[in-house]
């Protein structure tokens, strides 16, 4: 089926049901779904939420975990019309419950193990409002199929709201229709091909599993769902190696450290994409030169569905100081404006703006924010839309643009979109909180961290661990700080407002960053071993090994330096044992339990059962 | 560099489309093609509330049409 622009994107997934119904169409590790499988399993669904009333715009959560039965639910949500309102299951259940009332979900499709859980403590209950009905998959699934009758949505209707972090401390749904995903799908650089195969490996509850799932899915191809849980290189590099996929997305941040230890596994890609924060020009080009086709730099806000542009890396070109973001896709159009709206000479940043295919309704529930962020367009006629990105862009010569980093507070760390006030909004609701400030700190392309500052209300006893635990109750994984600093006053510019260049940087000295525990000496060979290569890849002046990893400034980044540090001195540790063992003490008794320190026997760096099939390691 | 949008001391108005979508609009800017106001000229503030009030159903009104007439709204 051509991509239409009439065309719902469940409509051109049937579509190679019925054309290419044997070809596979979703497959993870050793299980895959064909197209007549995924089809029937959606109407099946698609069934249940029609018979519990789901209809166009209708909003359906879906709490579930990484498998091939969160593709089916969200074909079945968009086959009964709904829009699905992805979760992550990794999410605090205060951030959970707020997606799920945020979104107005009257059902929520979950696993079997989640559902005691969600329906303890439904978020419309809380509040006094209906509860939503939670569903399990197993039980969606007896529905009677839906087949084509019936009312269903149309091009206009909502496909999926996916959740950005808001400068008023609050997460903003976006409202993005099926027209967007289909003219998205519809350019002609992402042309994926019937029988190709589309690594999915981004977080559901992120846009760029948009592209991976129906890109594959609306043009006949097959979606290799990838475990790598931690994000690491090693394991992404043995996938590749095994799927070959023929397209992938990759977060700048996780494709950096790809270049970096495992350039080889590139050439086991088809068609490289990545975006999501600065990208280095010697990274992509090296990466250019070992894809089977192509490297593309990607840009795009989730307002405007996925990817606004895309630069082809042309390895053989001179490298430029910074890496483009490319041309516009297809039916779209980038503008640099200044502070007047009018259009800057080309060459100079200004700030962007993107109209066109692709530009979303708006924020779910949220008409104001919408009015300052989608706004009329001068440049158009007939009343159209325009999306004011907050990103500082330079128009270049032959039509491709470059970005100069954000007009306001929001920052990338690992390719996330995190509003610094979102977490400053937390930490001051913190009833021993005076004040609170959150911070990034840039050591050097991808080794951004974010550091929290916290004045104590007056008389009052905070632990930097209760703040940790009051954060993740709150915060996803990745809008964490890594670094906590009590201080005694917050310095405050002429203005009043925090002084943000007088913060200080917090991962010099062990004793400013508040640990909750004692220092703690080296005892043992391995531990002293283990504190040297610490203090160096963290930068402090010293650490105790009970000090924990995360809490001293470490991040995923900084852990793949520390394991190839600990490997080349000979200390056997597994990519993923800093996320298990996450002190000197805990992680040195793994490896000596292991046996691993004087080159012990081998072990799989992937955890057993992560992938089945013969996904299994060999390094 | 100020985005004029952002601006706590700028003056603005309130565009409302043929779809009944609102955009804030700078007063120093020309109104473009397709937008009426509806507000102002008037503080920020004021233009926000404005839009807080009056612009309950977020959807397009084509889409609103079509919905109607396929029973599904």
């Amino acid at each position: 089926m051509p991509v239409t622009e009439d065309a719902r994107v469940h409509d051109l997934v049937r579509w190679w049901a019925r054309s290419a119904p044997a070809a596979p169409a979703v497959s993870s590790g050793g299980e895959t779904l064909t197209y007549a499988e995924l089809d029937e399993l959606s109407d099946r669904l698609a069934g249940s939420l029609r018979a519990r009333g789901v209809g166009p715009d209708d909003r359906v959560g879906i709490v579930m975990a990484r498998s091939p039965r969160l593709v089916v639910a969200m074909l079945g949500v968009l086959k009964a019309g709904g829009a699905y309102v992805p979760v992550d299951v990794a999410y605090p259940a205060e951030r959970r419950d707020f997606l799920l009332r945020d979104s107005a979900a009257a059902t929520v499709l979950t696993d079997a193990e989640r559902a005691g859980d969600l329906a303890a403590g439904t978020p419309g209950e809380r509040d006094g409002g209906a509860a939503p009905d939670v569903l399990t998959y197993e039980e969606a699934l007896a529905g009677e199929p839906a087949g084509e009758s019936g009312p269903g949505a149309g091009p206009g209707n909502l496909a999926y709201i996916v959740y950005t972090s808001g400068s008023t401390g609050v997460p903003k749904g976006v409202m993005v229709q099926h027209a967007d995903v289909v003219r998205l799908i519809g350019d002609p650089r992402l042309d994926v091909r019937p029988g190709e195969v589309v690594a999915q490996l981004a977080p559901f509850s992120f846009d760029a599993s948009v592209f991976e799932i129906w890109s594959a899915l609306c043009r006949g191809g097959r979606v290799a769902l990838l475990d790598n849980p931690q994000q690491s290189a090693a394991g992404l590099g043995e996938q590749l190696r095994e799927v070959e996929p023929d397209w992938m997305f990759l977060t700048s941040g996780l494709f950096q450290v790809l270049v970096d230890q495992d350039p080889q596994a590139l050439s086991h890609v088809g068609t490289l994409i990545t975006g999501g924060d600065v990208l280095s020009p010697q990274a992509v080009r090296a990466s250019a030169a070992v894809t089977r086709r192509r490297t593309y730099a990607a840009y795009g806000p989730t307002e405007t569905t996925v990817f606004a542009s895309l630069h082809p890396v042309d390895p053989a070109a001179p490298e430029p100081e910074r890496v483009p973001i490319g041309a516009p896709l297809h039916g779209m159009t980038l503008r640099v404006l200044d502070e007047r709206l009018r259009p800057v000479p080309p060459g100079t940043v200004g700030e962007l703006y993107v109209s066109g295919y692709g530009v979303a309704r708006g924020y779910l529930d949220r008409p104001g924010i919408t009015a300052e962020r989608f706004l009329a367009d001068p440049f158009a006629a007939g009343g159209a839309r325009m999306y004011r990105t907050g990103d500082l862009a330079r128009e270049l010569p032959g039509g491709e643009f470059d970005f100069h980093g954000r007009v306001d507070r929001q920052v990338k760390i690992r390719g996330y979109r995190v509003e610094l006030g979102e977490i400053e909004a937390v930490l001051n609701s913190h009833p021993l909180v005076s004040s609170g400030a959150a911070e990034v700190f840039d050591d050097g392309p991808d080794l951004k961290r974010l550091a929290a500052f916290v004045v104590p209300a007056e008389g009052a006893k905070v632990t930097t661990g209760d703040l940790y635990r009051y954060l993740g109750e709150r915060l996803p994984a990745y809008m964490q700080p890594l670094g906590m600093i009590i201080l005694a006053d917050m310095p405050r510019d002429p203005n009043g407002k925090t002084d943000r260049r007088a913060l200080p940087y917090p991962w010099k000295r062990r004793a400013d960053l508040g640990l909750e525990e004692e220092y703690a000496e080296p005892r043992t060979p391995l531990e002293r071993t283990m504190a040297t290569v610490w203090t160096e890849v963290l930068g402090l002046d010293t650490i105790g090994v009970d000090d924990n990893f995360f809490q001293l400034g470490g991040d995923s980044l900084r852990s793949v330096m520390l394991l190839k540090r600990l490997q080349d001195q000979n200390v056997k540790v597994l990519a993923d044992d800093l996320f298990d063992y996450q002190t000197i003490a805990e992680l040195s008794a793994a490896v000596e339990a292991a046996g691993r320190a004087e080159g012990g026997p081998e072990e799989p760096a992937w955890p057993a059962g992560a992938v089945t099939g013969s996904a299994t390691t060999t390094r | 560099m100020t985005n004029p949008f952002e601006d706590p001391e700028g003056t603005f108005l309130v565009l409302v489309n043929d779809e009944g979508q609102h955009s804030l609009w700078p007063v120093f800017a020309d109104v473009p093609a397709g937008w009426q106001t509806v507000f102002g000229p008037g503080p920020r503030d004021a233009a926000l509330a404005y839009v807080e009030e009056h612009w309950v159903d977020m959807r397009p009104k084509s889409l609103i049409a079509a919905m109607e007439a396929e029973g599904t709204s």
